[in-house]
């Protein structure tokens, strides 16, 4: 039960809100305020179709006060000017009470003193976020769904990061703008999601819920990004953000999305383009690298950043935190996967204080592998590690450690690459390729996901004395090593991979492509930093310069990140339809990439296969 | 999988309450919210294709909009908000009591107006080692575990401010 408000508190909180009317004043007439950048961003004005009059993305009528006010802001602001000031029925449902952000800058304005309404629901909004700060949390991309392949955004009211030495960040408060999907199926759910038919609202829940689905389940790292707003700013923004809770909005996955609505939200106080994008999409991370460029009264907005770091990731952090003896212990006691052996001398030789670590990283590893799917009789080794940790001293020294950069200092998404290569059966050139989205192997790294590659769309051009050539079009590979870089049990977790794309036959010709849509899983290991893989798995694909339609696949090799700049991948592949020679590949490619700044990198590349064999140096631009 | 979809039904009910005191949280005892308060029905829906959707879905980002209702008069808000976090968080939970210290551990005692001083964190791990180690913890359902703690967090806030 909530406490009551006091009514003199809630005047200081409003009052607070005017302090600095003066200088937000803009005695604007009430047709300059209608067409001004801060109502139409109260309005969610921003839809501007190729055929057709502006009109606002809120598409529930319960946001607009006038009959016309999806389309007329001046008759909007007129009718909530009016309604604003008619006598309160005392019922919550005046204007006040749904609209106080409205109130707020009409008020500033001077067009409007609003009657004292009896609002109980937005009063209790307001007090309980009247500390809070504004910020973003951005979730890093999960390859585990298609969906959420390039992470999702999140509104975060919390305690100030900067003043607040233990802030429990668990208990702050996220907006969650999400698409009411209706129980839909796998196709219609792609269909409105990609053309329209979904609605979208924003949605408050409590900051450990969408925790415990992020960092705990889909083991995704978390970042909190908070804002340098005015007091006046701050209070502003959560005002609205009272007022656009369950409104239903216009939803496309591509451009409607999370991140879009959240920039267009947030652009009420910052006045730039957040949701700015030159593709037809608007992905979170874009956005998120536009908030950490914007600037907002002469400063950065971005006061503090802070990763939570996944459960995946803390387990693994923890153990290489242990001591030799300790990390001997882990693997010791744990020998058979379905038991844990607290006997075990490993383990028992350990003082006691020692043994605190060891327990709590088979502790923690034990949710991840829950959340994986394990077969592994979990809850058994749940009790047995519990009841082993509760003998021990509380404490055991194991510590997050340092945050990786930022997604802002990661290498942008979209690609532009010219390669200059020598071909052993054919003329030499200069290779120009270009790709809007996202990743591949020798760019991944903990800020994004590493030993993972996300590539759409890439496109391989030949250029020769003569001739212009398609050489490659990876309309998507989705690799996932899923590499293991601690001993302990992790059944589920195969390395896998998909991809799709038109290529040449072979090394030997360049017009001889061929279509192919592949699935491979299988094996990766962790060594001193060495990620070798094994996948198997099949292809299926077009028979214009090859036999067999259907054909096995074998890929090994390995990947190495040298240090932050240096990285390189192997490929050893075969693929074999049963066909005979024409039906039979195998290949083998080594590449490198030197990275010279976020922008650009140097790439080097050997490649041979059953006919023929390349060599290539190239420099890619990012943007 | 099942417990994710019965969060997300939740969540849109519900808004986060400001830390009571140990008195309003005490005051709250004898109901049991995964009784009582519709937690249990929405939580443990195990409804394995609205699961599975949601979960392919969730970035997307469906809400959900559950059917169930919390009593607004029987279940308080802090009530529902303490029930949340232990029905989601569990395992952390009992993972970082017997630790004795986390982040989940310290949202926990502040909903309830504690804090995480030693003779709390003890209270809380003397209970989980009585319930840890009975006979049929590996068999208990995830809401008598999730009660369970529930209680013990109950007898700590009643006895902290003190």
């Amino acid at each position: 039960m909530l406490r009551p408000f006091p009514a003199c508190l809630l005047a200081l909180l409003f009052s607070s809100c005017f302090i600095s009317v003066a200088a937000y004043s803009q005695s604007l007439t009430p047709e300059q305020a209608a067409q001004s950048r801060t109502w139409l961003k109260l309005l969610h004005f921003d839809k501007t179709p190729a055929f057709g009059r502006p009109h606002s993305a809120v598409i529930d009528p319960d946001f607009f006060l006038s009959a016309h006010g999806a389309n007329n802001p001046t008759a909007e602001l007129e009718a909530t000017i009016n309604a604003l000031q008619m006598p309160d029925a005392g019922e919550g449902e005046h204007a006040a009470c749904k609209f106080p952000a409205r109130a707020m800058w009409l008020e500033e304005q001077g067009l409007v003193t609003p009657v004292t309404a009896q609002c109980e629901k937005r009063d209790e909004w307001l007090q309980k976020h009247s500390k809070n700060e504004v910020g973003v949390m951005f979730a890093s991309g999960y390859l585990g769904n298609p969906a959420s392949f390039f992470g999702h955004m999140l509104l975060h009211l919390g305690s100030n990061t900067n003043t607040n030495q233990s802030p429990i960040q668990l208990l702050d408060t996220s907006l969650n703008f999400g698409a009411d999907t209706q129980g839909d199926s796998i196709l219609p759910y792609m269909w409105k999601g990609l053309f329209s038919g979904y609605t979208a609202r924003y949605s408050s829940a409590p900051f450990f819920r969408n925790s415990a689905l992020y960092s705990e389940s889909e083991m995704r790292d978390l970042w909190h990004y908070e804002f340098n707003l005015t007091e006046h700013d701050r209070r502003f923004l959560i005002a609205h953000m009272w007022e656009i809770q369950g409104q239903d909005f216009d939803y496309l996955f591509l451009s409607e999305n999370c991140a879009s609505r959240i920039a267009r939200t947030l652009e009420l106080v910052v006045h730039e383009n957040l949701a700015h994008s030159p593709m037809p999409w608007v992905a979170p991370e874009q956005v998120m690298i536009q908030l950490s460029n914007a600037t907002y009264n002469g400063e950065p907005l971005v006061r503090s950043r802070l990763h939570k770091p996944s459960r995946r990731l803390q387990t693994e952090q923890y153990y290489h935190q242990l001591n030799e003896q300790q990390q001997r212990a882990v693997v010791s006691l744990w020998a058979n996967p379905a038991k844990l052996e607290f006997n075990d001398n490993a383990f028992r030789m350990l003082s006691t204080t020692d043994r605190a670590p060891v327990v709590d990283v088979i502790l923690s590893h034990l949710l991840t592998l829950e959340e994986s799917g394990s077969e592994l009789p979990i809850a058994e080794l749940r009790q047995q590690a519990l009841v082993q940790r509760l003998q021990l001293p509380t404490g055991s020294g194991l510590k997050p450690e340092p945050a990786p950069a930022p997604i802002e200092n990661a290498s942008p998404s979209g690609m532009w690459r010219a390669t200059a290569f020598a071909a052993s059966e054919r003329s030499n050139g200069l290779r120009l390729s270009a790709r809007p989205l996202h990743y591949d192997m020798l760019q991944s790294d903990s800020t994004r996901m590493p030993y993972a590659a996300l590539e759409l769309g890439r496109v391989d051009l030949d250029i020769t004395a003569n001739t212009v050539r398609l050489h490659h079009l990876q309309l998507f590979d989705v690799t996932n090593l899923h590499a293991r870089r601690t001993p302990l049990h992790e059944v589920n977790e195969i390395a896998w991979q998909m991809k799709a794309q038109i290529s040449n036959r072979s090394l030997a010709c360049n017009s001889c492509l061929d279509g192919s849509l592949e699935l491979n899983a299988g094996w990766s290991g962790y060594f001193n930093g060495w990620v070798p893989f094994a996948l198997t798995g099949f292809q299926v694909r077009t028979t214009g310069y090859q036999d067999g339609f259907l054909a096995a696949t074998l890929h090994a090799g390995f990947f190495r990140r040298w240090n932050s700049e240096h990285s390189s991948y192997l490929t050893v592949s075969h693929l074999d339809s049963l066909q005979g020679q024409s039906g039979r590949l195998s290949s083998l490619k080594l590449q490198h990439r030197s990275q010279l700044s976020r922008e650009f990198d140097l790439r080097f590349h050997l490649a041979t296969d059953t006919y023929g064999s390349e060599a290539g140096f190239g420099v890619s631009y990012y943007w | 999988m099942f417990k994710k979809f019965g969060f997300v039904a939740v969540a849109g009910l519900m808004t986060l309450g400001a830390a009571v005191t140990p008195t309003e949280a005490v005051a709250q005892t004898k109901i049991n919210p995964w009784q009582h308060c519709g937690i249990g029905a929405m939580i443990f829906t195990d409804n394995g294709v609205a699961a599975a959707i949601s979960n392919i879905i969730w970035d997307l980002g469906t809400t959900a909009v559950a059917s169930a209702t919390i009593s607004p008069e029987s279940c308080g808000t802090t009530l529902v908000t303490v029930a949340l976090l232990i029905d989601s968080s569990y395992d952390q939970l009992a993972m970082e009591t017997a630790q004795g210290s986390g982040e989940h551990l310290n949202a926990a005692l502040n909903l309830v107006g504690c804090s995480a001083t030693e003779a709390n964190v003890n209270a809380l791990r003397a209970d989980l080692t009585a319930v840890a180690t009975s006979a049929n913890y590996v068999e208990m359902a995830h809401e008598e575990k999730a009660y369970s703690y529930y209680s013990s967090l109950e007898n700590v806030a009643a006895s902290c401010g003190a």
